[in-house]
């Protein structure tokens, strides 16, 4: 069998699972399926109001959610066969000569991080609070951010669209970790006090989100509170697999082609980097193609 | 969940506190000619201490032999390890695996089985060090010895008390949340309980199941006898991908306080750790404390290393109403048409079956008439552990991915008979939200599944 006749299964339909998709097909790969657990492919673009993506990869400026439509629209045009609603839990489920593993990175909530205190309503990460904005509901009146990445920042803009006042960016480093540019756009405009060298010591409300008490000592009253960044690759099913895994990024281990410790298996995208922005995850995937196909032939 | 005007009904027995204890004595009510109800400060049942349960369906084998405890845990182990799996209560029988970290308590090993024995459990064995290591070979180095314990269990903690409640309001008992006890009087033929948020509610008989509010309730009888100090316990629940890393429940040796920190597979496929042991005199402080945390890693790091390489899924703290006593407060007032279980520390999950028994036959004792039912009706939930087949596998579409939950389940819970009506409630009733992305990928779609909102 020529490379091109070989069967190709990607899990995980967001920018970097897409993008590998659509460069397989065009490479000429006859069969390229891509598996999506969620009910529609695009990944967290879809729930990224603001524009900034698509820069790298398509030349252009977009929305997340223009930028996650215009990808799933060119792997449907390309030929791939996208699965939408399809989890797998184990590769042996997945009938394939390579797979190429995408499925992304979360946000770490506020028990990984082991904030002490209450566990009242009110507490978000900036994933769910996306969704939540997308969806047109409200979270809260007053919010306070923990940590200063460009996801955190970008939280502040989602805040302002659901009426929800940003009081104050907390993050223990001792500065923020975003580009100048994007604090001055958001947090300086908006008078959000970044508050660095300080991380939340305890959240106290019974049934909702009353204050956070800093660990310098200070309180700062709110109702709403959105953990930030922190990413964590989406890493089960690497892990289950048996993949060797990098004990830092905790993502599988990767060599230069994107091939993790098993044949046939690849890794690409923020599974692999926790975390870069969506056009880089999608240059992984276009990379990744070619790699596929050499190690098919 | 409520059939009738409760103001309008004189009922034969309400029973205080909708925890583990107060729902399984009112399923067990139920299967007679009794109108029955359950009063619950909360909004929902199963949703105070018995939330924080540890999840371990106990022997008995290190209770103080003689004790009502030991009584009543080794009764209620047996009636709940045979009820669990009709009721699609996940249970595990992964045994025990109790831990001696130096020569003293090794040499205590030997006066534990005797105690085992004492309690009528013979099944105890002390083993040496390398079994120890044999059995555990992920856990830290400096174990001297051991006692496997092969029967205790581990136990879905949210589902029991629900299904109790369940097979209570099948049976035609009314589940009366939202209802805060505020004082009851004792009349010569109905007593009277009024509630802060404002119905009365009449009854012949009480039963007082209100636990960490107990004392408070048995005081405005005009009793006495035991005050309730909470006792802090948190916890740490680990990512599932944590569970290859340990067989058994792995214990400490007790102390007369506490039965000490350990690490427990959940059925859910979780490894949990704690709890930690504080007295504390507030008897709403369920927050976790920084001290609390890294006291319990320190633990953890040295019980099983690698566990703390790996995620935190879940932190959270019970409080067990624990007394100046250290038996169960157990009495009955036949003047009062009253009985008070009182003092049910975290064994309550374990026995709260015998203890619906012990609450019935002290009820009659008072002068309660009891006539079984020819037909009661059964539940059977879905089983929620890892061990069962769930839904999903069945091609059910998924929302919440991390604990595999489906759209159907979630909508069962919002029906259920007795509905969730919050994510607290959802999460008990389906493992949604409960996994470790806690909401990142799913909780706007349950939002818009469930019609709630997250605005304050």
């Amino acid at each position: 069998m020529t490379p091109v006749e070989r069967r190709v299964a990607i899990v995980g339909g967001g920018p970097a699972g897409l993008s590998a998709a659509i460069e397989l097909r065009r490479l000429g790969v006859r069969h390229v399926t891509l598996y999506e657990r969620e009910q529609q492919v695009g990944g967290i673009p879809r729930h990224t109001n603001h524009l900034g993506f698509g820069i790298r990869d398509l030349h252009r400026v977009m929305s997340g959610p223009r930028y996650a439509r215009t990808l799933a629209e060119r792997a449907a045009r390309a030929g791939v066969d996208l699965r939408r609603g399809a989890p797998v839990f184990s590769l042996d489920d997945v009938e394939a000569d390579a797979v190429v593993l995408a499925t992304g990175a979360r946000e770490r909530p506020r028990a990984a991080r082991l904030v002490p205190g209450d566990r009242p309503a009110g507490i978000f990460t900036t994933g769910s609070l996306q969704q939540l904005a997308m969806a047109g509901q409200r979270v809260g009146t007053r919010a306070v951010i923990v940590g200063a990445e460009h996801v955190s920042f970008s939280a502040i803009l989602t805040l302002h669209h659901v009426g929800c006042k940003a009081v104050a960016m907390v993050t223990p480093l001792p500065r923020h970790q975003s580009y100048g540019v994007l604090k001055l756009a958001t947090a300086t405009v908006r008078r959000v006090p970044v508050l660095t060298g300080v991380d939340i010591a305890e959240i106290v409300g019974r049934r909702r989100v009353e204050h956070v008490v800093l660990t310098d000592g200070r309180t700062v009253e709110c109702d709403t509170i959105v953990f930030t960044g922190c990413w964590i690759p989406d890493n089960e099913l690497a892990r289950t697999s048996g993949l060797a895994m990098d004990p830092t990024i905790k993502g599988p281990s990767v060599d230069g082609t994107f091939r993790t410790s098993r044949d046939g298996v690849f890794a690409i995208g923020n599974l692999v980097h926790s975390v870069a922005a969506a056009d880089r995850c999608a240059l992984d995937g276009k990379s990744v193609a070619a790699d596929v196909v050499r190690s098919l032939a | 969940m409520s059939t009738a005007d409760p103001e309008a009904t004189v009922y034969d027995v309400v029973v205080i506190g909708g925890g583990v204890v107060g729902c399984a004595v009112a399923r067990l009510l139920s299967h007679h000619y009794l109108r029955v109800a359950v009063v619950e400060a909360g909004p929902d049942v199963g949703a105070g201490t018995s939330k924080a349960n540890t999840a371990i369906l106990h022997t008995g084998f290190d209770a103080t032999p003689g004790s009502l405890e030991s009584r009543l845990v080794a009764r209620g182990y047996a009636l709940l390890r045979e009820y669990a799996p009709s009721a699609g209560i996940s249970v595990e029988e992964v045994g025990a695996l109790l831990v001696a970290w130096d020569d003293e308590q090794a040499a205590s090993l030997v006066g534990l089985a005797a105690k085992a024995s004492a309690n009528g459990y013979n099944h105890a064995e002390v083993v040496d060090r390398d079994a120890v290591y044999d059995g555990e070979r992920h856990l830290g180095p400096g174990a001297t010895g051991g006692m496997i314990v092969p029967d205790e269990h581990i136990i879905d903690p949210w589902s029991t008390p629900l299904a109790f409640a369940y097979e209570a309001v099948a049976n035609y008992a009314d589940i009366l949340v939202n209802c805060d006890v505020a004082m009851c009087k004792v009349g010569d033929d109905v007593t009277i309980i009024t509630t802060r948020s404002g119905p009365s509610i009449r009854t012949r008989f009480l039963v007082n199941a209100a636990g960490l509010r107990g004392d408070e309730i048995h005081r405005s009888l005009g009793l006495d006898g035991f005050t309730i100090r909470p006792r802090r316990g948190e916890l740490i629940v680990f990512d599932k991908l944590a569970r290859p890393l340990l067989n058994r429940t792995v214990l400490p040796v007790p102390t007369s306080k506490t039965k000490g920190v350990l690490v427990a597979p959940t059925v859910f496929g979780n490894v949990m750790l704690g709890p930690t042991a504080d007295d504390i005199d507030d008897k709403t402080a369920t927050g976790s404390t920084r001290a609390g945390i890294n006291g319990l890693l320190d633990k953890g790091r040295r019980i099983l290393p690698a566990l703390l390489d790996e995620e935190v899924t879940s932190v959270y703290a019970g409080l067990r109403a624990a007394t100046e006593h250290t038996d169960y407060q157990i009495s009955h007032h036949r003047d009062l048409r009253y009985v008070c279980l009182g003092g049910i520390r975290s064994t309550g999950l374990t026995a709260s079956m015998a203890l619906a028994e012990e609450a019935l036959a002290r009820l009659v004792e008072c002068g309660l008439v009891a006539k079984r039912k020819d037909t009661t009706h059964s539940i059977r939930m879905t089983p929620l552990g890892e061990e069962c087949e769930r839904p999903y596998q069945r091609g059910g579409q998924i929302v919440c991915h991390c604990e595999r939950v489906t759209v159907g389940e979630v909508a069962t819970a919002c029906t259920a008979m007795v509905p969730a009506v919050d994510f607290d409630g959802l999460r008990r009733r389906t493992r949604a939200l409960a996994g470790r992305c806690q909401g990142f990928y799913c909780q706007a779609e349950l939002c818009k599944l469930t019609g709630w909102s997250l605005a304050p």
